[in-house]
């Protein structure tokens, strides 16, 4: 027997037995992967080349981290208002969907901050190849945020209007799916770009081999 | 809430409206075949102009301008607006019949993306109205596409209609994973889909895969031109060489997304006219996956010359002869399957021989490329334009018209003329060969690509006349395949459910289909539903009465449409305000938010339109 | 005769007359591939040829298979169609051979593009050859006085049996330093600089050459010549650029050349050993010994060395004003100087030859 998709879930059977818009946010994962992945490899191979203009000395490690650490604690967040809502608990659901939102805002707003000091002490994405490629992949993966909170708002008000129920978990399912990944993503801009960027993998096996060599004479 | 007086959701729409709100994949896949033909026909009269100029040596027919605008608008124009939707046409009609379903996954995702590739087409070849058509290649290498070497907006007209277009591809993409995994009929296991479908299923991956990398080129690209960034800027340290990378990456696997849908269709013509089960069925999977997944990983053998070292241009040698088993074993596979067969020489099958013989030339002429030290003396000359128009005209495009000789009578419900399809594969065999192979003795002989003229002393002269005619002959082959689709539509022969007694489901159904495709989902239990073990066609079971009222299918919608537009108008406005002007960011807001607030329309509307959702039919 | 028949001798005799072709082609063309006259082109050569014929032969084979099968397994009536599945043990078969064909080409192909990566030995000539917008600007370092660097454009002399080095790069977008006969060809990417394979030419002669990737308006006139001449010529030839010319005669014809030059001409082209100076477009010292001009694209004749001062526009598209690298395009003359002007100029620069 087949069916054809329609909003509500229940009855729907498919080929792989995965929902179809679940399996759609996967394949738009994957898909958003290669268009990160390029992005961090331009600026990763552009590391040293930059002519002039402030470069990985302008981060500021410890706040950043800060910020990594507020988006981590938005996807924990993330998850549960998904138990939440998997449970019918729309209270518990519209609290910590607010909060993902807005812990997600809080991201936002530090690199919005950030990136003004920036453009204060002299980097933009006019200046250099840094400017470009590092303000270039932050900006886009910082308009992939945006998009999720404005999802998150949404669905967070849709709640309110009876749309959201323990039946269509799915729906708060994916946009969870699709915040986990924006997250995930930082995680790695923020240790290959600011952490491999300041701390530079290659000084270090370079020191680390200067000292094996000294040691063995 | 401010409510505006809104056009009401249309339930079943006739004319004009019908076709703009239609969510019908077969409408869909006529759209796509109807637009691709159109740009067929433009892109050609594009070459024939340039064959005219290059007829002639120190030639002054057209200026090199308008020469440089017509072959970035040619290859663009045949890759993008031609071959890829054609590709589309054929896998919005046939996909959800061959695996049984009613529509794909996402039906208004389906229509968005027809809308997007007509927009961006559209934008992109406004360039020409105001003399502004893209001129730097349809590979657009940095830093020529920069603001200081490509001064006009042709550039920007060539990526804001590629971006455009871009969306629209990578929807479709998504929309056939899905729709392929999760949408097929009980016992259609992914090991009993026709060939067609499985090589929908590995191109729709190409695609999502492939499409963002693109993507992120001609986003810098577009920065660096309108924003001053520094991407591709050599007067701050870029190296040029990384556009070559990301566009190639893309390129790559975008040859294979160009060239599957054609082995796929041949794939599944040729049991039908040799009465026998295709050989190798499994191994023709898993080659076109091998290809697929390989072809991510011989991107740098279009960069030979560009000065990579020793160690990278020895590391995609090798992986481009790599690649080249698969694809031979294709066609040892496709040659297996006429031994011992029954063969008839309708039209589809001599456009599918043709396919496969012209298709073996491209391949060896590919092979000898991947020998570094020839293709030293073979990059960027008239020998690389003969083997890709060997692959991609022979191959390709000699695929995809077998598919229109064989499923017109699915499509349209009438035959199309045996007389004609043969004069037509005649003339374009004929023709083709006139005007492709002589270019590899040009290649040979040392003239380079992408030249408005050249001097009479070169010795080019003679074989640049023939290859000029042979250009004549494919122009007037082409005419009469659009004389015979024409004719056919109006007076073809009624053909009936399976007119050439084919075995897969979506012969079993009438000609044209119903909206609904089946009337009772099928149960699937092998390979070749409508076959017996002897290869002979049998007639489906008698179905039992099926109220059509009950069957619920999609509603028609506006919204990806008016989703489509609004991004499209940004891109225009882009385009013309340049970023300059309050006008230009009014009409950007303005269409943005249009976007969003349809984005919102959409989500919220219900698939179908009537009030009580049925589950489909059960048997 | 039946159709299928028709098809494959069709293929037939096309393949055949193909092959055949391919091996006759060559002859003419100043350009063509076909006929090494160097180390590296020789090498290429045996390759290209060997590649052509197992293509070729390939190709031919699989034709003749698939006519074979069209026309053997064409629809009879009462013979029904075998219905076969497939046959692991062939696909294991055909997979191998092409395996182990592909080894046998790959194998050597890797050892030539190590083989290209060599360094070059110690006596080789270093060239450096940059691309602009549109000709070739070339330098011998070191070859000048006291060291310097000797500068020419579009034309590169290289003595006989001497191991050659060029050094590739580019002043604004991507050109492509090819000339067939002699080398295959490599990029000019700015900011990229590429070493071209390293070559000793075997022949005296004059190659053609061409720029090979699409850079703009002109670049189907993008092109130059390579000179293999005895090394006695080659000395000569070094020895008379670093030479100031005879000065001219006062009074003359030519010495009314001389001064148009270096009040309209200087200060973009150099002319060695005198006050002309300038470095935006080609240096034309010695220029009246150059085979051609704008770039490989007319014989040097008065007639069209005065055509190209007149109105360069009519002969070559370039645009005018200021190009992308920021120097500003040659402009036209026919406004600003009469014909008996631009007569004299010319006389000027080709009465100055290497003799």
């Amino acid at each position: 027997m087949q069916y054809i998709v329609n909003g509500s879930e229940s009855d729907h059977r498919t080929s792989t037995g995965l929902n179809n818009r679940k399996l759609l946010m996967w394949a738009f994962l994957g898909s958003d992967s290669m268009f990160f992945g390029p992005l961090i490899a331009t600026h990763f191979i552009h590391r040293g080349k930059s002519l002039h203009g402030p470069i990985e000395d302008i981060f500021n490690i410890p706040v950043t981290t800060i910020s990594t650490f507020v988006l981590l604690l938005s996807s924990l967040a993330m998850v549960l208002a998904l138990a939440g809502i998997q449970r019918g608990d729309l209270r518990s659901f519209r609290i910590w969907t607010a909060t993902t939102a807005l812990l997600g805002m809080v991201f936002i707003g530090f690199q919005m901050v950030e990136f003004t000091e920036f453009a204060a002490e002299g980097l933009t994405p006019r200046t250099s190849l840094f400017g470009s490629t590092f303000l270039t992949l932050t900006g886009f993966h910082g308009a992939h945020v945006t998009v999720g909170i404005l999802w998150l708002w949404s669905i967070f008000f849709a709640s309110f209007r009876g749309k959201i129920k323990k039946e269509n978990s799915l729906d708060v399912e994916i946009a969870g799916l699709y915040w986990h990944f924006v997250d995930i993503v930082w995680i790695i801009i923020f240790g290959v770009v600011y952490l491999v960027g300041t701390y530079g993998v290659e000084d270090r096996l370079i020191e680390h081999a200067s000292v094996i060599g000294r040691l063995i004479g | 809430m401010v409510s505006i007086a809104l056009p009401k959701r249309p339930v079943s729409p006739t004319g004009v409206w019908g076709w703009i709100t239609t969510v019908d994949h077969k409408r869909i896949g006529v759209l796509y075949g109807v637009s691709a033909l159109v740009f067929f026909v433009l892109a050609g009269i594009e070459a024939l102009v340039m064959r005219m100029q290059l007829a002639e040596a120190d030639s002054d027919l057209i200026s090199t301008d308008a020469y440089n605008a017509l072959f970035t608008m040619h290859g663009t124009t045949m890759i993008f607006m031609v071959i890829m939707p054609l590709g589309a046409a054929f896998f919005n009609f046939l996909i959800p019949l061959m695996i049984g379903a009613r529509d794909v996954a996402f039906p208004r995702l389906n229509a968005f993306s027809y809308w997007l590739f007509i927009f961006g087409a559209i934008l992109m070849n406004i360039s020409f109205f105001n003399s502004s058509a893209p001129d730097a290649g349809w590979f657009a290498y940095a830093p020529l596409t920069s603001n200081a070497f490509s001064g006009s907006s042709g550039v920007d007209y060539w990526i804001l209609g590629l971006q455009v277009l871009g969306i629209g591809t990578l929807s479709a993409g998504f929309n056939f994973v899905i729709t392929i995994l999760n949408l097929r009929a009980p016992g259609m296991t992914l090991m009993r889909m026709p060939i067609f479908a499985w090589m929908t299923l590995i191109i729709s991956f190409l695609i999502i895969f492939a499409f963002p990398v693109i993507t992120v080129a001609i986003t810098l690209l577009l920065f660096d031109r309108f924003f001053g960034t520094n991407f591709y800027s050599t007067a701050a340290g870029a190296d040029p060489l990384l556009w070559q990378h990301l566009f190639w990456v893309f390129g790559h696997p975008e040859v294979y997304i160009l060239i599957l849908p054609a082995m796929g269709i041949i794939s599944d013509i040729l049991p039908t006219f040799t009465r026998k089960p295709l050989f190798g069925y499994t191994t023709i999977v898993l080659a076109g996956a091998v290809i697929a997944f390989l072809g991510f990983g011989v991107w740098a053998h279009h960069m030979f010359t560009v000065g990579l070292g020793g160690w990278a241009i020895s590391a995609f040698a090798v992986s481009t002869m790599g690649i080249a088993v698969p694809t031979g074993v294709k066609i040892f596979n496709w040659l297996a399957t006429l031994y011992g067969g029954s063969i008839t020489f309708k039209t589809p099958m001599l456009f599918t021989i043709g396919f496969i013989s012209m298709f073996l030339l491209g391949g060896l002429s590919g092979v000898m490329h991947a020998i570094v030290p020839v293709d030293t003396q073979q990059s960027d000359t008239y020998f690389i334009v003969a083997h890709f128009h060997y692959v991609l005209f022979g191959g390709s495009v000699f695929g995809l018209t077998a598919g229109l000789y064989y499923w017109f009578p699915k499509i349209t419900g009438r035959m199309m003329s045996e007389t004609l399809g043969k004069v037509h594969f005649w003339l374009m065999l004929i023709g083709f060969n006139l005007t492709f192979f002589p270019m590899h003795f040009l290649g040979v002989l040392g003239m380079p690509r992408r030249i408005y003229t050249y001097s009479g002393d070169q010795g080019w002269e003679g074989i640049n006349q023939l290859v000029s005619a042979g250009s004549f002959v494919v122009a007037l082959a082409v005419l009469i395949m659009l004389l015979n689709i024409l004719r056919s539509m109006r007076a073809g022969q009624p053909a009936g459910q399976n007119p050439w007694g084919a075995p897969t489901l979506e012969w079993s159904i009438p000609s044209p289909p119903p909206h609904y495709n089946f009337a009772v989902v099928p149960t699937v239990r092998s390979l070749y539903p409508l076959w017996n073990e002897d290869g002979e066609t049998v007639n489906p079971p008698d179905l039992p009465y099926v109220d059509e009222s009950s069957i619920h299918m999609p509603s028609p919608s506006y919204w990806p449409l008016v989703v489509a537009a609004a991004i499209t108008i940004a891109a225009g406005a882009l385009l013309i305000w340049q970023w300059h002007s309050w006008t230009g960011y009014l009409v950007i807001s303005l269409s943005g938010f249009l976007g969003i607030y349809s984005i919102y329309r959409w989500v919220f509307e219900p698939i179908t339109a009537t009030e009580s959702i049925e589950a489909g039919v059960h048997h | 005769m039946a159709l299928h028949r028709r098809l494959g001798r069709l293929k037939l005799i096309t393949i055949a007359s193909m092959v055949l072709a391919v091996l006759v082609a060559g002859c003419d063309a100043p350009q063509t591939t076909f006929d090494p006259s160097s180390d590296a082109t020789d090498k290429i050569h045996t390759l290209y040829i060997l590649v052509i014929v197992v293509s070729g032969l390939i190709g031919t084979a699989v034709l003749i298979a698939l006519a074979y099968l069209l026309y053997r397994f064409r629809a009879r009536p009462g013979v029904p169609a075998k219905q076969i599945h497939g046959n692991n043990t062939l696909e294991i078969i055909w997979t191998i051979l092409p395996i182990l064909a592909l080894v046998m080409v790959g194998v050597p192909t890797v050892f030539a593009i190590a083989g290209a990566q060599r360094a070059p030995s110690e006596d080789a000539l270093h060239i450096n050859v940059i691309g602009h917008q549109w000709w070739f600007e070339v330098e011998y370092p070191g070859l000048g006085p006291d060291g310097e660097s000797l500068m020419t454009a579009n034309e590169i002399h290289v003595p006989i049996g001497r191991e050659v080095a060029i050094h590739l790069t580019s002043n604004d977008v991507i050109h492509s330093f090819w000339v067939p006969r002699l080398i295959g060809k490599t990029d000019m990417v700015p900011n990229h600089p590429n070493d071209l394979e390293v070559f000793t030419p075997k022949e005296i002669g004059v190659f053609y050459g061409q720029c090979a990737e699409f850079c703009g308006s002109a670049h189907a006139m993008m092109r130059f010549r390579v000179i293999v001449e005895p090394t006695a010529k080659f000395e000569n030839w070094v020895e008379a650029l670093q030479t100031a010319p005879e000065p001219s005669d006062e009074g003359t014809f030519i010495a009314s050349g001389q001064d148009v030059f270096m009040g309209n001409c200087s200060s973009c082209h150099k002319i060695y050993g005198t006050a002309a100076q300038g470095i935006i477009g080609p240096d034309l010292t010695r220029f009246g010994s150059r085979l051609t001009l704008g770039a490989g694209i007319l014989d040097n004749t008065s007639e069209n060395a005065e055509a190209w001062i007149r109105n360069v526009r009519d002969l070559k598209p370039i645009p005018e004003g200021i190009l992308g690298s920021g120097r500003p395009a040659m402009p036209t003359f026919n406004e600003v100087l009469s014909d008996a002007e631009i007569a004299a100029v010319s006389a000027y620069i080709r009465s100055q030859t290497v003799e």
